[in-house]
């Protein structure tokens, strides 16, 4: 099976699907046009209160420059809403100084799944506007398998002639601090743009399992059965919510959509309150596992990256527990 | 005119089947095939082999849909051009599409009937609320790049390259549990 037969195999996609495309977009027609002004307004305060601060700033304060890897960094952080001490977030030490070839800016892993971000250099003006949508490749296998890099939007610095890429990939059981050789290419000039390689080590996900001293309790209520939420597995950047339920063929096959609604505002609903009295939640299941009896939802949580020790209590299905009544 | 009676036009084989189908769908059929190919004059010459194409199978066919009917001989008409024109390079969407499969597995192995994969990925779109469903469809089946979606939908370009990578993950687990 390759991503090639599944997008030609797309063709058979049935009609009703197809017509979502464009119903969908014609249902948002009204209010995206207000939302499109909204946005305008926001923006154009957003400028003069910027252009404002920039030019008190300028006034007070001798300008630092910041390397432009660190200023990267600093942004990434911020799009990733990456707490301070999350140790799910990793940074790299990046030097003033923009090298040739692979440089690594952050990595952030989720339990299966890592994303590293690193700029590559030299990238040209032509290169850059290559008519493919992601045209950067990577290998973690020494050059067996090839997957898509994403160019971060925005990224590109002229002036160091860099962008940065985001390299993610399954872990597929590679624990934390196992070493694996980055490389990236550019299939699309020829010859092919090699950037080498760079050693990295698959980084901690900073799992805290947590099993609730007494199920809570929630009711499926299409069919009326008592669902078991017997824990979460918190990771940096998404929680694994455990349950136990009865009868899952039905839920996976006759009731598949109706469980998968309820399920996702079940983790939507939820909530980790914070030693610092913030509290994230989930943004819906991403994935789910059924393992020795027990389903395991995925929820990535909604922009963010936190420190799992800082989560001090748990609302859940009109449930709270709080730290004092966290299991094992 | 009614696209039943386009297809009517078709199957008494007069010339005027082409010109209305042009006229009704030549916008739609220009934006899949440049959507996949980005390029004008490949463009040009796939929505009239769509023509041919379409000339050549109805009759017998029938299709219920003429729309989407033609929508799909563009569709693969454009997808064999692009391999022709990367010489066997993978190109953007079926690289993102390889995240759906295991990691170094497939040479050949886990085959099943096209028909059968078609299956899955109809139950798979139906598993998925409309809107990601429209936006999976929008990226993988009529290739509009991830700013013209943010654009579509109103979305944030982080927001729809979420809302994209979420399904694949979907398709992945989906995939894995048919054993495909």
């Amino acid at each position: 099976m390759t991503g090639k037969r599944l997008l030609n195999t797309l063709s058979f996609a049935d009609e009703k699907y197809l017509a979502l495309v464009e119903s969908e977009i014609a249902g948002k027609a009204v209010h995206v046009k207000a939302a499109r002004k909204n946005r305008f307004y926001r923006r154009r305060l957003c400028t003069v209160v910027l252009a404002a601060i920039l030019i008190l700033a300028l006034s007070v304060t001798a300008y630092a420059v910041v390397s432009v890897n660190r200023q990267r960094q600093e942004e990434l952080r911020d799009s990733l809403g990456a707490e301070e001490k999350a140790p799910a977030y990793v940074e790299y030490q990046v030097s003033d100084e923009t090298a040739p070839g692979i440089t690594l800016l952050s990595a952030v892993n989720s339990g299966e799944y890592q994303r590293v971000y690193t700029a590559i250099c030299p990238v040209s003006a032509e290169e850059l506007n290559l008519d493919v949508q992601q045209p950067y490749e990577f290998s973690i296998d020494g050059g067996e398998n090839w997957l898509s890099a994403f160019v971060v939007p925005d990224s590109y610095d002229e002036e160091s002639q860099s962008l940065v890429l985001s390299c993610g990939f399954h872990t597929n059981g590679l624990s934390a601090g196992t070493n694996i050789d980055l490389q990236i290419r550019l299939p699309f000039t020829d010859p092919v743009r090699d950037y080498g390689k760079i050693s990295l080590s698959i980084t901690d996900p900073d799992m805290r399992l947590i099993c609730f001293a007494k199920p809570v309790e929630a009711v499926f209520p299409v069919t009326g059965q008592t669902v078991y939420l017997q824990g979460v597995e918190l990771r940096g950047e998404c929680a694994v919510w455990i349950l136990k339920t009865e009868n899952t063929e039905d839920l996976f096959g006759q009731y598949n959509r109706e469980w998968a609604n309820y399920t996702d505002e079940l983790v939507r609903t939820a909530k980790l309150e914070l030693s610092n009295g913030s509290s994230v939640s989930c943004s819906g299941v991403l994935t789910f596992e059924e393992k020795s009896g027990a389903l395991y939802l995925n929820a990535p949580y909604q922009e963010k990256i936190i420190n799992t020790a800082d989560v001090v209590s748990i609302l859940i299905a009109e449930a709270t527990i709080t730290a004092e009544s966290f299991g094992g | 005119m009614e696209d039943s009676d386009i297809v009517d036009l078709y199957f008494s084989r007069s010339e005027r089947a082409i010109q209305e189908t042009g006229s009704k769908y030549h916008a739609y059929l220009t934006q899949i095939a440049f959507n996949i190919l980005r390029s004008r004059s490949d463009t040009e010459e796939i929505v009239n082999d769509t023509y041919f194409a379409a000339w050549n199978s109805i009759p017998p066919a029938r299709p219920n849909s003429l729309k989407y009917y033609l929508s799909r001989i563009t569709r693969n008409l454009s997808l064999t051009r692009l391999d022709y024109l990367l010489a066997g390079k993978r190109h953007a969407l079926e690289v993102e599409l390889d995240e759906c499969v295991q990691y170094g597995q497939d040479r050949g192995e886990n085959m099943c009937e096209d028909r059968e994969l078609a299956a899955i990925l109809n139950s798979f779109l139906g598993s998925l609320d409309r809107r990601s469903c429209a936006i999976f469809l929008a990226r993988y089946y009529y290739g509009y790049q991830i700013s013209e979606i943010a654009e579509k939908y109103d979305l944030s370009e982080r927001q729809a390259k979420y809302s994209l990578s979420k399904s694949r993950a979907a398709l992945r687990t989906t995939l894995e549990k048919e054993g495909v």
